[in-house]
């Protein structure tokens, strides 16, 4: 009977005991949205006020790039310069995840010591640290470098801030005072330098691969012209200067010929120049326009505007070893005007200026599968252009009457305003990494 | 011309005639008919004819010759024709003379037959009463028999009796300890239900508690998962996390990575940012379910 | 006697081979008319200028505000180069000026409006350009008496952004010199 009294117990027991098993929860998807980071105002080491305000450019960079959320200034909860400083626990209350904190330090020989840490909040570690030496004319180039290791560091992807842009700037429009400028700036639009001052149109700047030339027409002769001027050193060459239309440049990707357009044989056809020996090599032979050239990433395909459909379409060809080109083949299909093709860095996508519906906008197609996505959504927009990253196309387009610069993410999430100076800006071409 | 004709008058009517003969000649050539051969179309009648040709007076001989033979042939095969009547009558009567025969055959089999029967059935019935006689005797027998049992069980009975009454008062002993043991086991295992019933119920309350904070985990997770521009529909990176009773985080390890390092970089801060996680009252005592946490992350859409 | 016949009989097939082979008397006849009818409208054109302003204009004929050669502007659709009727009639006009006035020149200056992309407009204005040239070429004027040049958009008129400034700029020009 007890056996029996204890065997009863003993199951009861077990029944009770709860079974062990590790919780799995599934998530499927997230929210979109930018990396919250606070860029910490630097400190300053030296005497009299800071030269620059190296956070500010920072967080402006980062912002641009659509893919950060910087904390508000007034957010903040501390500033700390140094990663011992920062209470990470306060920093995440406030919902930031990565915390930059930095110090400007005054050399005895007038040069500068920038020096910045890039810290994960979330756990509470050092993600990157660097010190750069600094004259006081680089220091924003410096700001810069910081801001491409940060979104290198947090996105995996090779920044594009410290690069340039070349435009062009028309003001006095229809009086007798008009000028057109060629500019080259930041590529967030500070410390502009004129290239070409004209009264008479400038077009087309183009970025040769090294960075240190730009091809671009000029009506300077009183017709269109296209010259080749170094921006370091502001020697110019005459490319080609043929009767009728001499424009539309473009560099292929080793910077050793030229694709332009040329209607010395009756229409607009496309040609490429050698530049060592200024020998022209005929592409397009057609009675209709065939215009704006852009190379393929292997310099091997050339896309380009023709009308020899009816309207005007991208078409692209092929050159063989000895230059000559096959037979065009029409790229796009949507849209009644798909015009200006600019080819991405890794030769995947091109950005058209798309024309439908009485709109002009920028779209991207993907070569491989011809989708074309519209990325804007104003009406006049034109001259789509690369970041060297392939991660933002800035552009031109018109606000309040006005030509002004603009960007756009590839993925057509985020949108930016560049609006520089007075007068109509537009024409921007943005330029390679630069190279040291 | 008049003076011509007068100088020359033989020359010219000799001119004229010619003139006129050929002129003639020419038109009325023309009007001759064609003289076309044309094919007669009269009948000619042979059996008038009186010529007599050997060869006709042969082919008659061949005709009669031939129509004798014919007659010849038909008398052969009407001779014939009676010949086969015949033997076929005759093959007839043989037939049924045959199945007469047959017949009375079968008769006489089936005659036989019954008196084959007939005999049977008597040497059965003999048989039979045979075995009855026999069986009656036997029968005697078991009675005879069944009484001296009967008589040997009736003393049995009356042992077995004693014995049973004596058995009887033991069995009730006996009954009585089971009822009591038996009441006691009942008791225990009522209680013993009733235990589970309360350790079942709580653990439903237990699960769907269990289920109400896995949802809000999954949700302040969610929230806080910023999905970064290069990530992929079908993406998945699978993390192993460690909580302390309040809900912290104190460890996060990447059990699968999704191969893209930004990738897992934001659903590792998703955890992170979402700690502490929220858990149910430690007054459940739940919180061994919640110690270790498994979470894919799975990019299904992207918005 | 013979020889008479014959004469009759050769002057009766002749006159049948003649009227066989004659061509239409009408047309040769007709076409004279017409261009005798053409040099006198020519000519009444002219005189009617004077004659409409009653006193007649006493200055270049490139600056009288009633002629046809004061337009020197004409528009055109959306990236088309295409002439109107109308315009194609003007531009004869400023064709065969052109044709009598062998020491003018005149620069043909193509636009189009800011739509779309820049280069591509720069083609598009020299097709205007050339469709104007090409009509006054025909008319047997010098080739080189006429210059060309495009503008793409880069010289609007109308400096909106709106349906009629746009509709202004789509034009080709001409710019007369040496008169």
């Amino acid at each position: 009977m007890l056996g029996r009294m204890l065997s009863a117990l003993f199951v009861a027991i077990v029944l009770v005991m709860p079974a062990r098993a590790e919780l799995t929860i599934q998530i499927s998807e997230g929210v979109e949205g930018s990396l919250p980071i606070a860029v910490v105002p630097f400190g300053f080491e030296g005497r009299g006020a800071a030269p620059a305000d190296i956070a500010a450019i920072v967080a402006a960079d980062l912002r641009r790039s659509g893919r950060f959320q910087p904390l508000p200034r007034e957010d903040m909860v501390g500033e700390p310069h140094e990663a011992q400083q920062v209470n990470f626990q306060s920093w995440r209350a406030v919902g930031t995840d990565n915390v930059v904190v930095g110090k400007l330090r005054a050399l005895a020989d007038g040069s500068y010591q920038v020096q910045f840490q890039l810290l994960d909040a979330l756990r509470g570690k050092q993600l990157a640290g660097y010190s750069i030496p600094s004259r006081p004319d680089q220091l924003r180039q410096t700001a810069h470098q910081i801001s491409d290791i940060i979104y290198e560091t947090l996105t995996g992807q090779r920044g594009a801030f410290d690069t340039f842009i070349a435009y062009v700037v028309a003001t006095g429009k229809g009086t007798d005072k008009a000028t057109h400028r060629l500019a080259v700036a930041d590529a967030d639009g500070y410390g502009e330098q004129t290239i070409l001052e004209s009264t008479q149109p400038v077009m087309s700047p183009a970025w040769a691969p090294d960075g240190k030339r730009l091809a671009y027409v000029s009506f300077n002769k009183g017709r269109p012209a296209v010259y080749v001027q170094n921006v370091v050193t502001q020697e110019v060459r005459v490319v080609a200067e043929y009767p009728g239309l001499n424009n539309a440049p473009a560099w292929s990707p080793d910077g050793k010929r030229l694709a332009l357009t040329l209607s010395k044989d009756g229409n607009p056809e496309i040609y490429v120049v050698d530049m060592a020996t200024l020998r022209l090599q005929r592409i397009t032979r057609h009675y209709a326009i065939d215009t704006e050239p852009a190379w393929a990433a292997d310099g091997r395909e050339l896309f380009f505007t023709s009308d020899r459909g009816g309207s005007p379409q991208i078409y692209r060809v092929r050159l063989d070893a000895s230059g000559a080109a096959t037979r065009p083949q029409r790229l796009t299909f949507e849209g009644r005007y798909n015009a200006r093709a600019s080819v991405s860095p890794d030769g995947k996508h091109i950005a058209v200026v798309h024309g439908a519906d009485g709109k002009y906008r920028i779209a991207v197609q993907e070569l491989n599968t011809g989708i074309l996505r519209v990325l804007t959504d104003a009406r006049l927009d034109e001259s789509p252009s690369f970041a060297p990253n392939g991660a933002m196309i800035i552009y031109a387009t018109e606000e309040n009457g006005r030509g002004v610069l603009a960007a756009v993410s590839i993925d057509g999430r985020s949108h930016q305003r560049l609006s520089l100076q007075s007068g109509d800006v537009r024409e921007p071409a943005w330029s390679p990494f630069k190279r040291l | 011309m008049w003076n011509l004709i007068r100088s020359y008058p033989r020359s010219v009517l000799l001119a004229v005639l010619i003139h006129l003969t050929i002129v003639v000649l020419l038109t009325v050539s023309l009007r001759w008919p064609s003289t076309r051969p044309t094919l007669s179309n009269a009948p000619v009648d042979v059996v008038k004819a009186v010529a007599v040709d050997e060869a006709k007076v042969q082919a008659e001989l061949d005709k009669q010759r031939a129509r004798e033979r014919a007659r010849e042939q038909e008398i052969k095969r009407a001779q014939e024709q009676a010949r086969r009547a015949e033997a076929e009558r005759v093959q007839e009567q043989k037939r049924l003379a045959a199945v007469k025969e047959q017949r009375a055959e079968e008769q006489r089999k089936l005659k036989e037959a019954e008196r084959k029967r007939q005999e049977q059935a008597r040497v059965e019935k003999e048989r039979l009463a045979k075995i009855e006689a026999e069986n009656k005797a036997l029968e005697q027998k078991r009675r005879a028999e069944q009484e001296r049992l009967a008589a040997l069980e009736a003393k049995r009975k009356a042992e077995e009796e004693e014995r049973r009454k004596a058995e009887e008062a033991r069995q009730r002993q006996e009954e009585a300890r089971k009822r009591r043991e038996a009441e006691e086991a009942l008791k225990a295992q009522m209680a013993a239900e009733e235990q589970q019933r309360l350790a079942d119920a709580r653990r439903a309350q237990a699960m769907s508690t269990i289920d109400k904070y896995r949802v809000l985990i999954e949700a302040k997770v969610r929230q806080n998962w910023l999905v970064p521009p290069s990530a992929q529909q079908g993406m998945v990176c699978v993390l192993s996390v460690r909580l302390i009773p309040s809900g912290d985080v104190v460890s996060v390890q990447i059990l699968e990575s999704s191969g893209d390092a930004v990738f897992d970089r934001s659903v590792e801060n998703a955890v992170r940012k979402a700690s502490p996680l929220p858990l149910p009252p430690a007054e459940l005592g739940l919180y061994d379910e919640f110690r270790e946490l498994r979470f894919p992350f799975e990019l299904q859409r992207k918005g | 006697m013979e020889r008479r016949i014959q004469w009759v009989l050769i002057v009766v097939f002749v006159l049948g081979l003649a009227a066989c082979a004659a061509p239409p008397p009408k047309e040769d006849a007709g076409a004279a008319a017409d261009a005798g009818a053409a040099a006198g409208v020519d000519q009444g054109a002219d005189q009617r200028q004077g004659a409409d302003l009653g006193t007649g204009f006493q200055g270049h004929p490139l600056d009288d505000p009633a002629s046809p050669l004061s337009k020197r502007v004409f528009y055109f659709e959306l990236d088309s180069s295409q002439l109107s009727e109308e315009d194609r009639e003007i531009i004869n006009a400023h064709a065969k000026y052109l044709a009598e006035h062998p020491e003018v020149n005149v620069v043909i200056e193509g636009h189009a409006d800011e739509r779309g992309s820049r280069e591509y407009n720069m083609a598009l204005g020299e097709r205007r350009a050339l469709t104007v040239r090409q009509l006054i070429l025909v008319q047997g004027v010098g080739q080189q008496q006429i210059q060309y040049i495009s503008f793409g958009e880069e010289r609007p008129v109308a400096l909106g952004h709106d349906d009629s400034a746009w509709g202004l700029n789509r034009r080709a020009e001409l710019l007369y010199s040496g008169y």
